[in-house]
């Protein structure tokens, strides 16, 4: 399974802090990610790393009472190498997002 | 494949958001073998949950997820950060393997509910060990001791809390159990137990923790989580499940995420297949045997009892008369009942003795036996009833026949202290109440955890309450500033949740009269809680739970009639010393019937009410046989099941006498062809699908339910096969059959039973007939109680002949009383004048009659406040002095200290000219301070008097109407009503002047006048008149509040009804 993040930011995107970006995972037919494309801190599309452990795999669902309703699946990885990571499945549009930049 | 072993229903109160039968369907259609229900410290749910487990082919498993206290545990050792300081209580999942393991949860459940604070269980660790035998114990959820304290990092106080638990429930009774709900730290924390259970040699159990059956449930779980703790979903994230995943999920879905550990799946199956203790068989209750004085077995001396009273009541024991006897006998002997029916029998002859006004009801008043041992006042031969309903042969063994018994309200309260005394707190109890939620809380709870504003919330709550509400969206489509808010967020939610949270239980409360009694201990049949009153216990089972575990209810029940009838008997053997044993009021006599013919009701038990006045009118009452079609007639179930009016027509003879089939027609001759009466709802069963009696009553108490569409489809069901295998009618007329029995069966009376009712009504009335001034006067001693508020009962007293006087401090006492022929209201007539003050008033009242405002005061030394009441509702007229002399006089009295010392000077002197109230004023303050809307200076329609005018018609000439005559009329609300029988209708009895006046309005009038309705507390009427021979009703075509001078609807509304 290959989603896409959809339109990425350009070069001159302002990105907030802590706003959850769009990128590209591959994941196994139980949902965990196997690869992700990890930008590092450029705004550029960054290369496959494989991940090498899922050390935690969690679901939120929350504040389904408003008009911003949260329904993710959270994966803490640990990618080749060594580089803690965390994506999230969100499980309205589908797509896949890193919670932090790096 | 996976078993669930901790799952929570909708008795888990504000936590678990499914009902048992939810979760039992679920797991049926999921394929689950079996599942364990483990609620939150009580088994409120365990019954049902089991019954609709067996039902749909789950094995039911019963446990308990157990609150334990945290300072139960050995001291110096408890999770890093949380030394010295008050730790959490701790959880712990307990399941019954066998009998003994049952009886010692329910024990260990009535331990924490007696030792602990209301609404706030939880167990002394401590007393786990004395009763472990039979129960295994999973290491609980996250807020398990030791799931916390490994999740905090402390291993070692993770694994010596873990041997304690093995230790006390032994090596193989304690799992450590696995829970992954997909909550951060879930697999982390799993990872230290299996470790931890490695170690100390335990084995693992997967539990989903579930707390709905269904995902899309999971916001109803939020709710509910906001609701406990007061407070909204937005401020309850910490509290709150983190996602959706408490769900009853397919069993391969739990393998699957317990892949890595194959055990903790096997062992769920292993651990369910080890359960085997059945709730629905396997409970030890045994009602207490009956040790008869002088050693004779129960049996034995019960029918010595019969014989001795049957020479009593009938003179000579006929062989007609020994063959029912012992038909009877031989029919209780085989079910071993003897001892129950003598414990009623103790129980009535307690009531005798100390005075207590009591009666049977129900089916048990079929009974000869029942009549014999004084249970009912019913002669069963003389009213020809049959004990069929009541005792059969296809009865099973451990069904019990009801005996019910109607106490006067003060009597029953010493008849629950005596049984209370008798049988003490281990082996009785009362029977629970489940407390459901309705709209009007359903919409405050649900608005509040959504944050929605309060102004809106409460205008919706306040709508809802209306009896006349619609469903909440329909209600909200009314309303403009809904209508368009409810497609969005986070209105659509909230009506969504609020139909969801709707019906489901809030906390247990106490059921009306239902007692239990055991001769095993109860606590180990079902846990106990204490009930509001001290020394008193309540079940954590209803009605229907008890009857399902086969325990022996006694419901004793308030009816006040029976105080109404025996305080008017004493009053009037006090004022004429004429003792009237109520045994021997004839029900013969044709002066009571001329008086019920000409609908002179008001005040009589069970055939008062409006629609009870109409039938009567246009029947021909003649003797206390249609006195008792009449009391059945008008029930919720002949009026759904169309019986009413074709058996008015067919008495009439307007109407032939037809049957659905010609096989009903032993059954429904006694009635023209219509159902009226129970038992027949039963006969036509067994005569059109072949249904055994005990078939039939199974019919009968599962329609009396409440029921699923599940349940309601399975006996269709086996009806139509029944009627088919018969082939006695076709299908339609089956159905048109089985719609009968539906709309019947919840609410009607059995013969035995009306019977019974009838017999009070008919003892009212010959009352009423001929002691008048004693009936009036009882009735209002009597009160709270009935149809009428007491203001309406004293106008129909004054028409019939009868005054009612005023509050005089120099005639009224405590309670009115009769003076000359007329009633004298008393003090409990008088707003805020307690016992207490009642007390001190007619013990001063023996010391001679006052003879100034300030004898009253000095004398009584009552509160200022009661005193200016009586001021002002002229109860101290006598002193020749107006009420606003008097108020001032009384001031003079309480001036400050020292200004004047207070003498027994002539006030009049210090008088200065004030004016004296008006009548208007005098009214109004009758209706502020005297309660029911009695006024004894004026009649409420006095106030009007300015408004009424030539066009309004008084109720004495439209009782004389023609037929579609147009018409207006106005009156005070004396009665509202707006049965669910009534689809809609609201009904209205007004009352001015010269007597009452029923009003109907069709539904879309109510919806238009919803707020007149709602509001009015009198009303003018502009409609036409619809008469049915003698009955007249006013048919509603536009409505108004009627104008009234002095006083507010509300105030008036408040006065009569508390509305």
């Amino acid at each position: 399974m290959l989603t896409t993040s959809g339109g990425t930011g350009g070069p001159d995107t302002v990105r907030r802090l802590n706003v959850p970006q769009p990128l590209r995972v591959e994941a196994g037919d139980d949902g965990t990610p196997r690869r992700v494309q990890h930008r590092g801190q450029t705004a550029r599309p960054g290369r496959w790393r494989a991940v090498d452990q899922v050390r935690e795999r969690y679901r939120v669902e929350d504040r389904w009472w408003t008009s911003e309703p949260v329904a993710r699946e959270y994966f803490d990885l640990l990618l080749d190498g060594g580089l803690p990571f965390a994506v999230f499945r969100d499980r309205i549009d589908g797509r896949w997002y890193a919670q932090r930049d790096g | 494949m996976y078993v669930e072993l901790h799952c929570h229903s909708c008795f888990s109160f504000r936590e678990g958001a499914s009902s048992p039968a939810e979760l039992v369907l679920a797991a049926r259609a999921l394929g689950y073998e079996a599942l364990a229900l483990t609620d939150h410290d009580n088994l409120a749910g365990a019954m049902e949950f089991a019954q609709a487990a067996k039902e749909w082919g789950v094995r039911p498993i019963i446990g308990v997820e157990m609150t334990l206290r945290p300072d139960g545990r050995p001291s110096g050792r408890g999770a890093p950060g949380s030394d010295g300081a008050a730790s959490p209580p701790t959880h712990l999942t307990l399941l019954a393997e066998t009998p003994r393991g049952y009886a010692n949860i329910s024990r260990l459940l009535s331990q924490a509910h007696l030792s602990s604070p209301r609404d706030a269980p939880a167990l002394d660790p401590a007393e786990l060990a004395p009763c472990a035998e039979g129960v295994i114990a999973l290491s609980g959820c996250r807020n398990g001791e030791v799931p916390r304290l490994v999740g905090a990092g402390d291993v070692e106080g993770a694994c010596e809390a873990a041997a304690r638990y093995a230790a006390i429930f032994g090596k193989r009774n304690f799992y450590i159990e696995l829970q992954d709900n997909f909550v951060r730290g879930d697999r982390a924390r799993n990872r230290g137990l299996v470790a931890l259970a490695r170690r100390l040699g335990l084995g693992v159990v997967a539990t989903n923790n579930v707390h709905y059956h269904d995902r899309a449930r999971h916001r109803l779980q939020d709710v509910l989580v906001a609701v406990r703790h007061h407070s909204t979903l937005d401020a309850t994230e910490h509290v709150r499940r983190q996602n959706a995943e408490f769900s009853l999920k397919p069993p391969a879905e739990m393998a699957r995420l317990f892949a890595e550990l194959p055990e903790a799946v096997a062992n769920t199956r292993a651990i369910a297949a080890r359960c085997t203790f059945d709730l629905t068989r396997d409970l030890t209750y045994r009602f207490p045997d009956f040790r008869a004085p002088d050693g004779r077995s129960a049996d034995a001396f019960l029918e010595a009892v019969c014989f001795d009273a049957a020479r009593e009541y009938y003179g000579r024991v006929t062989p007609d008369l020994e063959r029912r006897i012992r038909h009877e006998l031989e029919l209780i002997r085989q079910s071993a009942q003897a001892g129950f029916f003598l414990r009623n029998w103790e129980i009535m002859r307690y009531a005798r003795t100390h005075g207590l006004p009591a009666r049977g009801r129900g089916s048990s008043v079929g009974s000869l036996v029942c009549y014999l041992l004084g249970l009912s006042g019913i002669d069963p031969l003389k009213y020809n009833l049959f004990v069929g309903r009541f005792l059969n042969e296809a009865r099973r063994k451990e069904d019990v026949p009801d005996i019910d018994i109607d106490f006067a309200r003060e009597a029953r309260e010493r008849i629950f202290a005596h049984v209370f005394a008798t049988y003490g707190s281990e082996h009785a109890a009362l029977v629970a109440n489940v407390i459901t939620y309705r709209y009007p809380m359903a919409v405050r709870d649900v608005g509040k955890a959504l944050g929605l504003p309060e102004a809106d919330i409460d205008k919706l709550a306040k709508r809802m309450r209306g009896r006349f509400a619609r469903p909440l969206a329909e209600e909200m489509r009314a309303m403009p500033e809904f209508a368009s808010r409810m497609e969005a967020p986070p209105w659509r939610e909230f009506v969504r949740l609020v139909e969801e949270l709707r019906g489901m239980p809030r906390h247990l409360g106490q059921h009306a009269g239902g007692i239990i009694i055991s001769d095993t201990p109860i606590v180990e049949q079902v846990p106990v809680q204490p009930s509001a009153m001290a020394g008193r216990y309540i079940c954590q089972w209803d009605k229907d739970s008890v009857a399902d575990a086969g325990f022996i209810k006694m419901d004793f029940l308030g009816y006040p009639s029976l105080g109404h009838l025996y305080r008017a008997l004493a009053l009037i053997e006090e004022r004429r010393g004429l003792r009237i044993d109520p045994v021997r009021i004839p029900l013969d006599d044709p002066e009571v019937y001329a008086m019920i013919r000409r609908g002179d009701i008001l005040g009589i038990v069970q055939i008062q009410s409006r629609a009870q006045l109409q039938a009567i009118l246009r029947l021909d009452i003649a003797s206390i046989e249609d006195l008792v079609v009449q009391v059945a007639l008008i029930r919720p179930g002949p009026i759904q099941g169309g019986a009413v009016n074709p058996y008015i027509a067919r008495c009439q003879g307007r109407e032939p006498v037809t049957y659905d089939h010609p096989c009903l027609e032993p059954i429904l001759g006694e009635t023209k062809g219509v159902i009226i009466f129970q038992e027949q709802v039963l006969e036509v069963a067994m005569a059109i699908a072949g249904f055994t009696a005990g078939q039939a009553e199974s019919l009968r108490r599962a329609m009396s339910r409440k029921r699923s569409r599940e349940e309601m489809e399975k006996l269709r069901d086996a009806f139509f096969a029944g009627a088919r295998a018969k082939g006695l009618v076709d299908d339609a007329t089956a159905a048109v059959i089985f719609e009968k029995i539906v709309a019947f069966a919840a609410f009607g009376f059995p013969k035995a039973h009306a019977a019974a009712m009838a017999e009070t009504a008919g003892k009212l009335a010959w009352v009423k007939r001929y002691y008048p001034v004693e009936f009036y006067c009882a009735w209002l001693n009597e009160w709270p109680f009935g149809f009428y508020s007491p203001g309406v009962i004293v106008n129909e007293a004054r028409r019939n002949g009868i005054e009612v006087l005023g509050v005089d401090v120099n005639r009224s006492r405590g309670l009115c009383v009769i003076e000359d022929d007329a009633v004298r209201l008393g003090y409990n007539y008088v707003r805020g004048i307690g016992a207490q003050t009642r007390a001190r008033l007619d013990d001063e009242a023996r010391h001679g009659p006052y003879v100034s405002l300030w004898d009253f005061w000095r004398r009584t030394r009552i509160e200022r406040m009661p005193i200016e009441r009586l001021v002002r509702l002229g109860a101290l007229a006598f002193t020749g002095l107006h009420e606003r002399a008097l108020l001032w006089q009384l001031g003079l009295f309480y001036r400050p200290l020292g200004a004047q010392l207070p003498l027994a000077l002539p006030y009049e002197a210090d008088l200065v000219p004030l004016t004296e109230m008006t009548d208007g004023e005098r009214l109004v303050t009758d209706l502020r301070f005297i309660e029911g809307a009695v006024t004894t200076r004026g009649h409420i329609m006095d106030l009007a008097r300015g408004a009424l005018h030539e066009g309004v018609t008084p109720s004495h000439v439209v009782d004389r109407m023609a037929d579609g005559a147009p018409v207006t009329v106005a009156g005070f609300v004396a009665v509202r009503q707006a049965p669910e029988t009534a689809k809609g209708f609201v009904f209205h009895t007004l009352e001015d002047r010269y007597g009452l006046i029923n009003v109907i309005t069709k539904p879309h009038l109510v919806a238009r006048y919803q707020r007149v309705i709602e509001h009015a507390g009198a009303l003018i009427v502009h409609g036409h008149i619809e008469r049915q021979e003698r009955v007249v009703n006013v048919v509603t075509e536009r409505m108004e509040l009627l104008p009234l001078a002095g006083t507010r609807h509300r105030a008036l509304r408040h006065a009569a009804h508390n509305w």
